[in-house]
């Protein structure tokens, strides 16, 4: 059975490269593109893996990421952080909310890939 | 989908932030910024290179890299903007576009934008944070003693041990993924589940990882690799790394740093093969002798600064962050451009059938039908409306990138000039705002160079010593209007008069109004300055200006006030797909003429027809005018003087006004007003002077749309060549 | 949740059966409710062939299982063990933890009700 991954990301580059580069590895992907819809698009679904960016219009990454780890279903799986410019205050904040996994762009697709083997 | 079709939207995001960069770097300039100012253009700088990463579009990352570290630097205060840098930085910025123009396999074989990038960064260096992450790694192969070899069991055995976050299955990092990924890179020799760390029962939490790990990895990876594999963890973490090549005593001193018991440890160690009993009775023995090298290796050991992995950036204010991004959110969705266009042209079918549907029911006299084809009409133009809408984008885009323009070339004139620019969010149709980049910047490098005096010039006629130039868009009549004034020295017709018969183009005796002598610069060839800078030397003239507005039906007026200054108006229709249209007949031969620029129709026979001139006298106004029929040839009897003959009633003249200019344009038969969906004629009617596009009637019948501006100049050139002869 | 049956039997060993999964998502809840006050007779038997999934937070549930039955010194048999534990013991090279104790296996399971 192949896992599920849900990326969120503003950049439709960003999240169009992620998604090739985890269908060619066999994950079914989710896509969303801020906050507020990758909540709406989890619904219940079993997710291994969730990767998002941290600026996002409407609902950034960090609040999107707090919100899903009150969900039962939710609250261990991983978290890639995507962010261009990790602030440490920011990154503090993301951990504090169970938010380990931070990259920084620009990674490579196989880096990526690299990264989602290492946490599911 | 394909990488391929991610790269696209990499380039139009790049084109965006590109520009945004731009847009920055003026307020630079200005001085106007703050810290989000520098936090957006670092930010801008950082995802084009986040993005070019991804695409392993190395020539970008790898320039950008350093760019970004300045910006980064500079929102951190530890360097100044200043004049020098923001110039440098421009040229940065330019630089990176031309990376964004260019393949990876283009860059390789380009030696100039290789060199010239190479100079940017030399250029740069004064700003460059000396501190880049050095290759640790390296000197540490350097400094470690190759003694203590036979330490090693054969091959290439690295020790790891670790001692993960307590949070780590808490936050979904399960040890299995990190051990599954190391045995990816080679052969787990050993591995050893430290479990001394567990609770009593009572304090025991599920959730909690306790056990630590001691590894014994053989594998060809380097540390990098070996490192990559903790990344997510490393923070929180203790992780240490032992190369093969590490002494006895950098295991002793592990042992003495972890937690553990340390006989423990030296069996757990003994266990992994990291160490034999024998190495570690030799090293009591070499203990002294290693002793100075020991704690020099062991710093080495320590994994090198997670932040070279692990990117760390400081304080940037959250709230200001999130309120840009909502700012930007506005619900957007990108569309392809293409299909935008092929939406409208859709459209602009719909709009012909429904006039033949029109026809159809006139005929028919049926109530019931022409009411609901009337209700049908309404809602076309609706739609033609909206979708026309949706290709409207604001003028404020094109004005922005003057903003550079006037820049670079005020500097390059020695001139002090200041861009002032209102009406940025007039809205113009796209395509046409696409074609205006090079008539604007004609203009606008004109009034620099020829318009603008230089500073002492200015101040010593009490003027202030910095140039005034305006770029204002606003809506007038239907049209779109965009000004470019300046506070000049303004255009001296008396020079204008001389160079024109000097250059033969009139003759000294013609009385031309002031209106009329300004349009001579438009004249091919025509060039009222003495000296030819290399500004506006540069080919073009102002005939091509001219010749570019009219090919987006618009036309140019000129006010000019000697020694107050100049200004330039062009005036735009809002689109060029759809327009409201008059139709009109002449011979066997349908017509549209734009209903804009038609100010009234009457009668030809009831008005004074002026002798000597091709004029008419409407309530005592000298009207040029032409006959279309003659114009085109209709009848083949182009000489054929007026009146017309006697089976066509009489001759209606509409007048139509284009800025400044009227005249009059005879024809056999007006119809009324009609949506007219323009469609371009081929290349082979680019010679064909006076007509536009052509568009189909709802009868099938195909209708030539006048392009006025240029049958008024016709009109208005061919009154003069009349007065010129006459005279 | 994972299921657990408990059998206490009569010559002093208590049985132990886990199945279905048991990772990070039950491992607090499972261990407070059956764990915590679960009463280890001399014998701890444990049957662990219908463990679908474990992960690490499973592993530390069950290891804390068997650190119980040491400090009651009751003596610990694993009668059964499912692939997905084997799986696991074989990558962290946990087999001194969990191994089929083979000798006992008959006349314990003999005894079952």
């Amino acid at each position: 059975m192949s896992k599920t991954i849900l990326i969120v990301d503003d950049s439709a580059s960003i999240r169009q490269v992620v998604t090739i580069t985890l269908k060619g590895a066999g994950f079914e992907v989710i896509e969303a593109t801020n906050g507020k819809e990758g909540i709406a698009k989890l619904d219940g679904t079993k997710v291994h893996l969730i990767i998002s960016d941290v600026n996002m219009p409407i609902m950034g990454g960090i609040d999107m990421v707090k919100e899903i780890k009150q969900l039962p279903k939710y609250k261990f799986t991983p978290v890639i952080m995507l962010t261009t410019e990790a602030s440490e205050e920011m990154k503090q904040q993301g951990k504090a909310i169970g938010a380990k996994a931070w990259m920084v762009k620009p990674f490579k697709p196989e880096q990526m890939l690299q990264a989602v083997n290492m946490l599911t | 989908m394909s990488l391929d079709a991610a790269l696209e939207t990499f380039y139009a995001e790049a084109k965006e932030h590109l520009e945004s960069m731009e847009h920055i770097l003026l307020q630079l300039d200005e001085g106007e910024y703050n810290d989000e100012t520098l936090n957006d253009i670092f930010r801008s700088a950082h995802t084009i290179k986040g993005s070019a990463g991804i695409f392993a579009l190395e020539h970008i990352v790898e320039f950008t890299h350093v760019i970004e570290n300045v910006l980064d630097r500079a929102r951190e205060n530890e360097i100044t903007i200043e004049t020098k840098l923001v110039n440098l930085l421009f040229q940065c910025r330019d630089h990176i576009q031309a990376l964004v123009k260019t393949s990876s396999e283009e860059f390789n074989d380009n030696i100039s934008l290789q060199e010239s990038g190479a100079n940017l960064l030399t250029q740069l260096s004064p700003w460059i944070n000396e501190q880049e992450p050095s290759s640790t790694q390296n000197e540490a192969e350097e400094k470690l003693p190759a003694i203590n070899q036979e330490n090693l069991t054969q091959q290439k055995c690295w020790h790891i041990s670790l001692r993960l976050s307590s949070d780590c299955l808490k936050n979904g990092m399960d040890p299995i993924s990190f051990i599954t990924f190391l045995s990816g890179l080679g052969e787990i020799k050993h591995i050893e589940t430290i479990t001394d760390n567990f609770p009593s029962i009572n304090n025991y939490d599920a959730e909690t990882l306790y056990f630590a790990y001691e590894i014994s990895l053989s594998t060809d990876a380097d540390l990098a690799t070996i490192e990559n594999t903790f990344m997510f963890v490393q923070d929180d973490s203790d992780i240490t790394i032992l190369s093969p090549e590490a002494t006895v005593d950098d295991y002793l001193a592990l042992i003495d740093a972890l937690p553990e018991d340390n006989q423990r440890l030296r069996d757990v160690f003994i266990k992994c093969g990291s160490l034999t009993e024998q190495t570690l009775a030799q090293a009591h023995k070499n203990k002294e002798e290693i002793e100075a090298l020991n704690s020099k290796s062991q710093r080495d050991e320590v994994p090198p600064q997670p932040k070279a992995l692990l990117e760390t950036l400081k304080n940037s204010d959250l709230q200001q962050q999130k309120s840009t991004n909502e700012r930007k959110s506005n619900k957007q969705i990108r569309i392809d451009s293409d299909r935008l266009d092929n939406l409208i042209n859709l459209i602009g079918e719909l709009v012909i059938n429904q006039q033949r549907i029109d026809l159809l029911a006139s005929t028919s006299k049926n109530p019931d039908l022409l009411e609901a084809v009337d209700d049908f009409e309404g809602f076309t133009e609706q739609i033609r409306d909206a979708a026309l809408k949706l290709r409207m984008v604001q003028i404020g885009g094109i004005f922005q990138r003057f903003k550079r323009v006037v820049r670079d070339t005020a500097q390059e004139l020695n001139k002090e000039i200041e861009l002032h620019i209102e009406g940025a969010e007039t809205e113009l149709d796209r395509l046409m705002v696409e074609k205006l980049g090079d008539p604007l910047t004609h203009i606008i490098r004109n009034a620099m160079d020829h318009g603008l005096e230089p500073v002492e010039q200015r101040v010593s006629v009490g003027k202030q010593s910095t140039g005034q130039l305006k770029l204002a868009a606003y809506h007038e009549a239907g049209h779109v209007v965009i000004a470019i004034s300046d506070d000049g020295k303004g255009i001296d017709i008396e020079v204008i008069r001389r160079k024109a018969i000097e250059k033969n183009i009139i003759s000294a005796e013609m009385k031309l109004t002031d209106n009329e002598l300004f349009h001579l610069i438009f004249h091919p060839g025509f060039s009222t300055a003495s000296t030819v800078t290399n500004l506006s030397g540069r080919g073009v003239g102002m005939d091509v200006v001219k010749r570019n507005v009219e090919s987006l039906q618009g036309s140019i007026e000129i006010n000019s006030t000697l020694g107050k200054g100049s200004e330039f108006k062009i005036r735009l229709p809002l689109t060029l797909a759809i327009i409201d249209g008059f139709h009109v007949q002449s011979q066997d031969t349908h017509f549209i003429i734009p209903q804009t620029t038609i100010t009234e129709c009457i009668d030809l026979t009831s008005h004074q027809h002026i002798e000597g001139r091709h004029c008419i006298d409407l309530r005592g106004e000298m009207i040029p005018f032409l006959n279309i029929s003659e114009i085109f040839m209709l009848n083949g009897q182009p000489n054929q003087k007026m009146p017309n003959k006697k089976s066509i009633p009489r001759e209606e003249l509409v007048i139509v006004q284009f800025g400044n200019d009227i005249a009059g344009i005879a024809v056999d038969r007006l119809y009324g007003e009609i949506q007219t969906v323009v469609k371009p004629l081929g290349p082979i009617f680019n010679s064909l002077k006076g007509i536009g596009g052509s568009t189909l009637l709802g009868n099938g019948d195909i209708a030539f749309i006048l392009d006025i501006p240029q049958l008024i100049e016709m009109a208005i050139n061919r009154d003069l060549s009349h007065r010129h002869l006459a005279n | 949740m994972p299921e657990i049956k408990v059998v206490q039997k009569r010559n002093n060993t208590t049985e132990v059966t886990i199945s279905g999964e048991l990772t990070i998502y039950e491992a607090q809840s499972f261990f407070t409710e059956h764990i915590q006050p679960l009463t280890i007779q001399q014998q701890l038997n444990l049957k662990l062939a219908k463990l679908t999934e474990v992960d690490t937070a499973g592993i530390q549930v069950l290891i804390m299982l068997l650190n119980k039955a040491q400090e009651l010194t009751a003596s610990i048999r694993i009668i059964s063990l499912s692939v997905a534990i084997k799986d696991y013991c074989e990558l962290f090279q946990l087999h001194h933890y969990f191994t089929v104790t083979k000798d006992k296996v008959k006349s314990n399971s003999g005894e079952n009700p």
